[in-house]
């Protein structure tokens, strides 16, 4: 046991791109978007850069952003919840009804956060204590969420409502999306890598029958990441809603699905675990936000900036599942 | 050999995501598609174009403008695509197909503008009106109309795009087919008295989306009951409400009903020949319902099979709001954009859109032959690049605004444009 | 006997920076079996892995049956006649046995793509019942089988009448003493009856001296020494292989050399009169700076009560006390200074896809919040004390537990508990998987935790291990209790194994 360390610095090195392929192919994406629609988009004489430009980025990406930050404490763990979209849309809907009859925003969002810790209850617990994977839940919550958000839309007899006497502006301000971001992440950063919600998050998503033997309590701590997510969710709605100031039936729609596509193309696992980091959602929302304002400006029609975000898409995932050199086997 | 297998295995699982991707996207190939005759048209345009060029100064300002479009296949997208084709080129502008929110979420629609917007857009043609007010709020500069939507955030009480009525870069706006609903479900009664149905059912896309059917629909009802209280044979209605179709076809059990089994006629305040008929043609076939039951409703879809129906078959009566009804959004903007609005234009309104009505065989045969809504054939418009050029100002200084309008009310949009 | 099966020339192996096989040249006759013996990453299983096509050589030849031999995969040397039974379960959940056994035959019993299945469940029984293994039943789900049973079932599945090497990977240590029985009868067979070659890899020295025709020993990717079967069967043949496979002398010290059972009065943990499951009413005390042994055939219920003890499994009566306190969880027993390591050291006892630091600070995270942060600094400085003091191979604390080697997995997950400075230890065969350097260790650590007061609960299959440390050992039969052995000088292990079975 002498020869305890051996090894050279450069091995760690080597090791570490091995061990984090996927993070530099996930900031190697962004990093490529940036740079191509900077140098391109001159050439078409538009800018990326331009504030304008800058702040229909911010807009595109700060409801993604906001809910996939949120969301990475639920995939960590190697939850699934397809109920997001749908809370989403319920949020948003009862912030304009509430608006309106009362004149202020604020009894919305208490009521919304206090809903949020209903859903969280409902997704996070009923796992644990009902031994179901969280999944099922999220579908039943989905499910009646969407059945509620039909017929209070048909009783209101409009697939749109809007705040009437709130001015709403200032949700459309670039710089204010961005400090909330900015101050979401840093407390999610915080609370996912410098307390035990977040790393008995990753544990459990990792190996959680460990888990549960070193003494992580599985409800409560899914409970908790549930409700850090329902918080996210909640401040992501606000965005949503006031970005015109209204909700709709259709609000949310497919919301789990970017936030999916984002947390994949940032590199994070989708069955959660130790690689899970909250960068990841940053990132990959970012990265698709980026390409649907860069692409037009490059002169690709809209029909073909899908076809462009499936392909860059696949790259990313490609890379970033790729198998793993060999592995001893003992 | 095996990491062979493996790597052919993930080549194989690539395309196949590619391919899904692709498809899953179908309206690209769609679009692809309808792009394809663009060159041809491109040509046909490109000789207008010289002739707009004698007749114009030249000093006109060109631009981008945006399509919002609510479909993204289909005979309304394709004739859509191959009419801008031809104006856009002879107006000299380029022009962008966007895709709306598909349940016109006004978020949805302004992220939908915010991300397709370049420096050079300067007008936008909206197909449907949710988030008009946020978009034109966005952008200030852009010049808005409407076309296949009555608008009603602009114009509807309490509209929460209600602001727009008054910005005078908003246009106006161009329905898909009669904006009030009264008028709808006026034509809708008379079409069934002068069919000689006895029993009639309704369906109908939901109120909430579709407002003015729901008013349609009380229309069609106290038109019929007008009618019995001097008729000797009396109009029944079966149901006292109508059945909503919540976006899908009607429902299997519908003809399980014993009073929906010996219609006479389904009126499908819809798209009745996507939402209807092939429920009925099974119930029918398999004896469920009344052979003999007719149905009236709106739209118009390219399918072979529907066309021949219609006027001999099961559609006695189809409906369809002319997709030529553009032409009137393509004027406001481009007079707007050139800075030579009509002299006599005060304030934006909701015009009703011309019905193509096919009521028969013979119709439908004109339609299919002679129009270009099915084909988005440009040399088969009932108004034609020539003829629509005398709405503009830029070519013809006297051109007015209630000219315009007399154009959009008159028969040319409707099927009598394209009798032979 | 005594033909050439498969030659091995000049083979070298590389994972990355890591070499684990040398310059390896070995042979393998016909009708030997033939045992390779090395510590952990000694590279005793890379050979045969590389041989039946698991992986390639980074370089050097083989030739197989006189030709040259390079196997693209398992499949293929398989047919060829190389089978290997790995270490890990290799079985198919969820569907039947039989179709376990001919997974990747199932072209033999279908017709025009139809599966007949009543053909397939009669040949597997009767493969079964060639084996000597009647309890498995080919119809029966896989689902159905623990552990052992699907060992036994990959091995009917490996042995073919082509197989003409096959490969025995660690294959014991998942068997219980009547797996064991099975697969001895058949590997014996296999080389004195039908001429075939074993090659038998492991590192319990017992069971490799007592079968074996000819040992080769192998030590940090190099063969260090055979042995033929006279040389294993002279005296100091253990001591020699231990000194072949370890490189210097270990010394004589290896179980504790003390007999004196004394320890605390004071009870660390009791289980009173507790029914779960098959087990009824059972009592245990547990003392400080008491060794308690529980010995038995795997299935005998000594593994559940070190779980009941734990807090996993849910007792369905009587109690589980320590210090006046009820354990009911997982977390209570924690926090009552209690630790587990688990039996399934990779599924339970460790998150292998996290670093060696977020392993052993796991359970001590709560200890180190302040406030509600947790401190980089102060996780590291934890884990540095314990990688130090348990001398725990690695370049770095953020190296991850997949790429350590079983031995120091098994240090990671004493470790764990030693940071936590839990003073009750359950140690569920707590060197399995492990070597004799490693092991050696771990006694010494558990003779320290009984001089140090701690209480230690060591449930094992290895005998010798218990009468080498337990101050008592329980053996357990059929869910119960059948005789306790104080420790003594002359407690040997044939007197305990007539109680087990």
């Amino acid at each position: 046991m002498e020869e305890t360390v051996k090894m050279t610095a450069a091995v760690p090195a080597r090791e570490w791109l091995k061990k984090n392929v996927t993070t530099v192919a996930s900031y190697g994406g962004l990093i490529f978007c940036v740079l191509l629609f900077t140098i391109v988009t001159p050439i078409k004489g538009e800018s990326i850069w331009s504030a304008e430009k800058l702040g229909t980025l911010m807009s595109n990406v700060i409801v993604t952003a906001l809910m996939s930050v949120g969301a990475v404490f639920i995939y960590a763990m190697g939850n699934l919840d397809i109920s997001i979209g749908k809370q989403i849309s319920i949020y948003a809907t009862l912030m304009v009804l509430l608006g309106n009859t009362t004149g202020s925003l604020v009894p919305g969002i208490v009521l919304c956060l206090l809903l949020s810790l209903v859903f969280a209850i409902i997704n996070g617990a009923s796992g644990p204590l009902f031994n179901i994977i969280p999944i099922i839940p999220s579908v039943v919550v989905m499910q009646v969420l969407s059945g509620i958000i039909t017929i209070v839309y048909a009783v209101l007899g409009t697939r749109s409502i809007t705040l009437r006497t709130i001015d709403y502006s200032v949700f459309k301000s670039p710089l204010l999306m961005l400090v909330v971001l900015l101050v979401e992440i840093a407390v999610a950063m915080f609370l996912f890598n410098y307390t035990r919600i977040g790393k008995y998050a990753k544990i459990l998503g990792a190996n959680k029958t460990a888990a549960i033997q070193s003494g992580v309590s599985l409800l409560k701590f899914r409970l908790l990441c549930y409700m850090i997510a329902g918080i996210c969710f909640v401040v992501a709605a606000i965005f949503q809603m006031g970005y015109t100031g209204s909700a709709s039936d259709s609000t949310g729609t497919g919301f789990e699905m970017n936030i999916m596509v984002s947390l994949i193309l940032g590199g994070m696992p989708i069955s959660g675990g130790m690689r899970s980091r909250i960068s990841a959602a940053v990132v990959g929302s970012f990265t698709f936000a980026l390409l649907d304002v860069g692409l037009p400006l490059i002169g690709l029609p809209t029909r073909m900036t899908f076809i462009a975000k499936a392909v860059i898409f696949l790259i990313v995932v490609l890379i970033t599942s790729r198998k793993k050199g060999g592995a001893l086997p003992r | 050999m095996k990491k062979l297998m493996k790597k052919m295995a993930a080549v194989v699982m690539v395309l196949a995501m590619a391919f899904c991707m692709l498809t899953a996207c179908g309206t690209e190939t769609g679009s692809n598609k309808a792009a394809a005759p663009q060159k041809e048209s491109g040509e046909n345009a490109g000789e207008g174009n010289e002739n707009a060029k004698k007749e114009n100064d030249g000093d006109s300002r060109g631009g981008k403008i945006l399509l919002l479009s609510n479909v993204s296949s289909g005979p309304l997208y394709d004739f859509h695509i191959a009419y801008l084709d031809m104006w856009m080129k002879e107006l000299g502008y380029s022009y962008e197909v966007i895709y709306g929110d598909g349940a016109n979420d006004p978020a949805g629609n302004l992220t939908a503008v915010k991300n397709a917007m370049t420096s050079d857009v300067v007008g936008l043609i909206a197909m449907q009106d949710g988030g008009i007010g946020d978009i034109m709020a966005e952008y200030p500069e852009l010049y808005v109309v409407g076309e296949a939507s009555d608008m009603v955030s602009v114009y509807g009480a309490d509209g929460a795009s209600a602001a727009c009525a008054e910005n005078e870069r908003f246009l106006g706006t161009v329905a898909g087919g009669y904006a009030d609903g009264n008028k709808i479900g006026e034509k809708m009664a008379e079409q069934i008295i002068e069919k000689g149905y006895r029993k009639v059912a309704i369906c109908m896309s939901p109120a909430f989306a579709y407002p003015q059917y729901a008013i349609a629909d009380k229309a069609l009802r106290a038109n019929i009951e007008k009618h019995n209280e001097t008729a000797a044979e009396k109009i029944e209605i079966i149901d006292d409400e109508p059945t909503v179709l919540m976006f899908k076809p009607l429902d299997d059990t519908y003809f399980n009903e014993k009073q929906h089994q010996d219609l006479d006629c389904i009126v499908g305040f819809c798209s009745g020949q996507t939402f209807i008929y092939p429920v009925l043609i099974n119930a029918i076939g398999n004896g469920q319902a009344n052979e003999n039951t007719k149905i009236l409703t709106f739209g118009l879809e390219k399918d072979q099979g529907l066309v021949d129906d219609v006027g001999t078959g099961i559609v006695q009566g189809l409906y369809v709001p002319n997709f030529e009804n553009i032409f009137y959004a393509v004027v406001m903007l481009d007079n707007a954009i050139q800075g030579r609005q009509f002299a006599d234009f005060e304030k934006s309104e909701v015009l009703d859109g011309a019905y193509v009505n096919i009521t028969s065989d013979e119709i439908m045969t004109a339609i299919e032959e002679n129009s270009p809504l099915l084909n988005a054939d440009m040399s088969k418009l009932a108004l034609s690049l020539e003829d629509g050029r005398q709405y503009f100002t830029r070519y013809n200084e006297n051109a007015s605004y209630a000219q315009l309008v007399e154009l959009m009310n008159s028969d040319t949009f409707t099927e009598k444009g394209y009798e032979k | 006997m005594g033909e050439k099966v498969l030659q091995i020339r000049h083979m070298r192996k590389e994972f990355g920076p890591t070499v684990a096989l040398k310059d390896v040249d070995i042979t393998l006759n016909r009708g030997e079996i033939r045992g390779l013996i090395g510590e952990n990453g000694s590279g005793k299983s890379t050979i045969m892995s590389i041989a039946s096509g698991m992986q390639p050589p980074t370089s050097g030849s083989m030739t197989y049956l006189e030709k040259p031999w390079h196997p693209a995969n398992m499949v293929e040397a398989q047919a060829a006649g190389i089978s290997m039974i790995l270490q890990e379960a290799n079985t198919i959940p969820g569907v039947t046995v039989a179709q376990n056994i001919f997974a990747g035959h199932e072209k033999e019993f279908s017709r025009m793509g139809i599966i007949n299945m009543e053909k397939m469940y009669r040949e597997a029984d009767q493969l079964l019942e060639k084996f000597g293994i009647d309890r498995i039943h080919a119809r029966d789900s896989i689902n159905h089988y623990n552990f052992e049973d699907r060992k036994l079932i990959e091995i009917v599945r490996c042995v073919t009448d082509d197989t003409r090497i096959l490969v025995v990977d660690e294959t014991t240590t998942a068997l219980s003493l009547e797996g064991r029985e099975i697969l001895y009868r058949l590997i014996h067979r296999m080389a004195e009856e039908d001429d075939k070659t074993i090659v038998f890899v492991s590192h319990d020295m017992d069971e490799i001296i007592e079968h074996c025709s000819v040992l080769t020993v192998l030590r940090d990717g190099e063969i260090v020494g055979e042995l033929s079967r006279a040389e294993m069967d002279a005296p100091d043949a253990v001591q020699r292989i231990r000194y072949l496979m370890v490189g210097r002398e270990i010394g004589e010290k290896y179980y504790r050399e003390d007999f004196d059972s004394s320890h605390g009065e004071e009870v660390a943990l009791e289980l009173k009169d507790v029914p779960w499951g098959p087990i009824r009413h059972f009592n245990m005390k547990l003392h400080k700076g008491e060794i308690l042994g529980f010995g038995g055939l795997s299935g005998c219920g000594m593994h559940e009560i070190g779980r009941i003890a734990y807090g996993i499994e849910k007792p369905e009566g009587g109690t589980v006390i320590r210090n006046g306190k009820e354990i009911r969880t997982p977390l209570s027993a924690i926090e009552s200074g209690i630790g587990y390591i688990s039996k399934n050291r990779d599924r339970e006892a460790l998150v292998l896809d996290a670093s060696i630091e977020q392993n052993i600070v796991l359970p001590s995270l709560r200890s180190l919040e302040k406030g509600i942060v947790v401190l980089p600094g102060d996780e590291h400085r934890m884990a540095e004390k314990e990688i130090e003091s348990f001398r725990i191979k690695c370049y770095s604390g953020r190296q991850l537990v997949n790429t350590l080697s079983g031995g120091n997995k098994q240090k990671v997950s004493f470790a764990k508990w030693s940071a936590k400075e839990s003073e009750v230890i359950i140690m569920d065969c707590p060197t399995r998987g492990v070597d004799i350097g490693v092991k050696q260790a771990m006694y010494a650590l558990i003779e320290q935790m009984k001089k140090d007061g701690k209480a230690v609960l060591m449930i094992s299959e290895e005998l010798s291990e218990l009468v080498g440390m337990a101050d008592e050992i329980v053996i357990m039969k059929d869910f119960e209790v059948v005789k306790t052995f104080k420790r003594a000088p002359d407690l040997k292990q044939t007197d305990i194994i007539e109680y087990m079975i």
